[in-house]
């Protein structure tokens, strides 16, 4: 199967399964775009990166605003939205990474031996590489809405 | 049987998610013990007794790998039913946690049913 191909199916239908399953949250709208230097979110502030290697090897990178890290941070944790600290969104936005890449993986590549990095987390980037997460070509990228603000998924893969 | 589990895990928010669905479980939960590597968990074994050890598997120092593999070479050790919970659901990671004596294997994303009663299967066999 086609690589990005593969992905760009695949991607969508995690993020909503992780949400779903483990945020207790849903997916309003999965939109494909084609990623440019000025069509990401403008207001996001935490940023999640999960290194990959397989075959394939690559990463995936999501980007989300404050206010929807600390909605899904609530949720996951099961703790008030006030009593929610930055460093839980921090570890909240890691593994949610974590397990949407995972989740792609383990459907993309089944008998594939992957080793997954811990997630790299970070506030304050204001653009996503147009290439893809950093040193890989791009396979998908898409911006979902849910109740809680908007998050973007990009992964970048090579066979 | 009032229950104590063990959860490893190097992420200290899937930690506190596992803590608060097995408390919400309806299981007759006593508390849950927490570590954030397979050495931790070592340590944490020989000091407290445990009913179930849930483990992860990419964690730092000591992986979920060579955690089951200490604990199959230990006599005492070896009696504890463990779980698997990790992002990984590769076939060839799962047979070769099942392989190193894990009693079951929970890919994530699950669902708090889902633990649940895979928990419950696994103390009950």
């Amino acid at each position: 199967m086609n690589l990005i191909a593969s992905v760009a199916d695949i991607l969508p239908f995690s993020c909503e399964q992780v949400l779903e399953t483990m945020f207790f949250t849903g997916v309003l709208s999965a939109e494909e775009r084609r990623l440019t230097p000025d069509s990401s979110c403008q207001h996001c502030t935490v940023t999640a990166k999960v290194v990959f290697n397989g075959p394939p090897e690559g990463a995936l990178e999501i980007r989300l605003e404050n206010s929807t890290a600390a909605a899904l941070a609530s949720s996951f944790l099961g703790i008030d939205p006030e009593a929610v600290t930055d460093g839980d969104c921090r570890q909240v936005a890691g593994e949610l990474a974590n397990m949407i890449c995972g989740s792609v993986l383990s459907r993309m590549a089944p008998e594939s031996t992957l080793h997954l990095e811990s997630p790299v987390v970070d506030n304050g980037s204001d653009t996503l590489s147009p290439g893809g997460p950093v040193g890989y070509p791009m396979a998908a990228h898409y911006f979902l809405t849910l109740p809680e603000g908007g998050l973007e998924v990009s992964m970048g893969a090579v066979s | 049987m009032s229950i104590r589990v063990l959860i490893v895990d190097d992420s200290p928010a899937m930690r506190r998610f596992i803590h608060r669905i097995m408390s919400l479980s309806g299981l007759d939960f006593t508390d849950c013990i927490e570590a954030a590597n397979g050495g931790e968990a070592l340590e944490r074994l020989r000091e407290t007794p445990v009913d179930i050890i849930l483990t992860d598997i990419n964690m730092p120092e000591m992986n979920g790998e060579e955690l089951l593999e200490t604990i199959e070479e230990d006599r005492e050790l070896r009696r504890i039913p463990a779980l698997v919970i990790s992002t990984d659901a590769t076939t060839l990671r799962v047979k070769r946690m099942l392989a190193l004596g894990a009693r079951g294997y929970i890919a994530k994303p699950f669902s708090p049913e889902t633990l649940r009663s895979e928990v419950e299967r696994v103390l009950q066999s």
